[in-house]
């Protein structure tokens, strides 16, 4: 009976990064009202993934980000591929670099989240330009990055809270 | 509010190294395919598509439910607070609705007679479906949204969308039980149109912002601010006739304004071109010319 409820919590570990992927991408797609900010949706999912690769890397997968990533690709109608790849490059760099960020205090991760924000955006918009076989707006992009940088204090410190209720 | 610290418990996922990177190339090399086979429009990427927004569709609208409650809510009490002024308004404005009525009615009449008389056939909009925008799911990329109607309620790709305002937008993909709509503020929307009280066309281009340009305007057009553009007819998507946008500015080119409320879309309506249809003898001897 403990071998089994221990198997059962350790499932839900296991999927608790990709549940709460899917429930952040519908969540964002979900329609607001709040006027000419419809279409500045920030991205909800990059916030998860720079998250809990610093906070818990063995718990996010580089395949879970890249089908999460996929998934958001899917329903957004966005050129597919590109959020799975911003999002996996994400996930492996920051892999490669957690020893900057142990220990630091959250402004410090807070603001290294903003080269990471404002690469994607660059990503974001030269496979969005490559897409339509024109270069579009920037601007958009940017303030999409800039809307997502300032989301990040609110969702990080939900996301902490989550995690930690989710393994307790 | 407490700040989390990152710690310093936090191991690395395993198989990382050589493993991991190799993981990442493949990775890349499947993102960048899958980019290239949605530039072909692979039949296999638009049904992917297609089958998850249907399958999120479900999910979508439970979500959407209490937003759209709060909103409901929300508009209740702002009315309320109005309610006596927005009743003198309303007052004065079915009066002078009642002089309209009389004209119109006198008009559709005219209208109906002269029609019999030259045996045109009516283009009106056929509504296939009334549906709710459960999703918006474009960015800074695209502008489109998600309703909750697909085939199964008679919704298929290229049909027009309209709000209580005016045009919306058009069915780009149809599911069974949602569709995605192509908003005309997307850069890929282009929508004939003439300047109401002009015998003036132009196409109005969508440029992925709140603003749309008017182009390819014909010779000797004059559009000046507070116009209002009217679909065409051309195209055998969009109905004649109904009110898209309104010029905001002219110079240095030809700004317009949607008149839909496409920042709030709650309910839309999905309708049908019924173009004029030629009489019977043209169109069986047309039929045989066909290849």
């Amino acid at each position: 009976m403990t071998s089994r409820m221990e198997a059962l919590d350790q499932a839900v570990e296991a999927a608790t990064p990709a549940a709460l992927g899917l429930i952040l991408i519908f969540a964002a797609a979900v329609p607001m009202h709040v006027g000419q900010f419809e279409f500045f949706t920030p991205k909800v999912l990059l916030i998860m993934v720079y998250y809990w690769t610093i906070h818990f890397p063995e718990r996010l997968t580089l395949g879970t980000v890249f089908l999460l990533g996929l998934f958001e690709d899917l329903l957004l109608g966005a050129p597919l591929g590109m959020n799975a790849l911003v999002l996996a490059l994400v996930h492996f760099l920051l892999v490669g670099q957690l020893n900057v960020f142990i220990g630091r205090p959250f402004v410090l991760t807070w603001a290294g989240f903003l080269p990471v924000v404002l690469s994607a955006a660059v990503i974001f918009w030269l496979m969005s330009s490559m897409d339509h076989g024109a270069f579009l707006s920037p601007v958009q992009f940017l303030l999409q990055a800039m809307v997502t940088m300032a989301l990040y204090p609110l969702l990080g410190w939900v996301l902490g809270r989550l995690f930690r209720s989710a393994v307790r | 509010m407490k700040r989390p610290i990152a710690t310093s418990s936090a191991s690395k996922p395993r198989g990382r190294g050589v493993g991991r990177r190799w993981l990442l190339v493949s990775l890349t090399v499947l993102a960048v395919a899958l980019f290239v086979a949605s530039q072909l429009n692979f039949p296999l990427v638009k049904r992917l598509r297609v089958t998850i927004a249907d399958g999120a569709g479900v999910v979508l609208e439970v979500l959407s439910r209490p937003v759209d409650g709060i909103q409901d809510l929300y508009g209740s009490v702002k009315r309320l607070t109005e309610m006596a002024d927005e009743n003198e308004a309303l007052r004065a404005e079915n009066e002078r609705l009642k002089q309209w009525q009389q004209a119109a009615m006198r008009l559709e009449e005219e209208n109906r007679r002269l029609a019999e008389l030259v045996n045109l056939q009516s283009s009106r909009p056929n509504p296939v479906a009334t549906a709710r925008v459960i999703a918006v799911t474009g960015g800074p990329f695209a502008r489109t949204v998600l309703i909750n109607a697909g085939s199964r309620a008679g919704v298929r790709r290229d049909l027009a969308v309209v709000d209580r305002e005016g045009v919306v937008g058009r069915v780009i993909e149809a599911g069974f039980l949602s569709s995605r709509v192509l908003l005309i503020s997307d850069i890929n929307s282009r929508i004939p149109v003439r300047i109401a009280g002009q015998d003036a066309n132009g196409i109005l281009v969508g440029d992925n912002a709140d603003e749309l340009r008017l182009e390819f305007l014909s010779r000797g057009a004059e559009p000046k601010a507070g116009d209002l553009l009217l679909t065409s007819g051309h195209g055998g998507i969009f109905p004649p006739d109904i009110p898209v946008a309104t010029v905001t500015a002219v110079a240095p080119s030809v700004i317009a304004e949607p008149v839909a409320g496409l920042d709030a879309l709650g309910l839309v309506q999905v309708i049908e071109f019924a173009a004029a249809q030629p009489p019977a003898e043209t169109a069986d001897s047309g039929a045989g010319d066909g290849p």
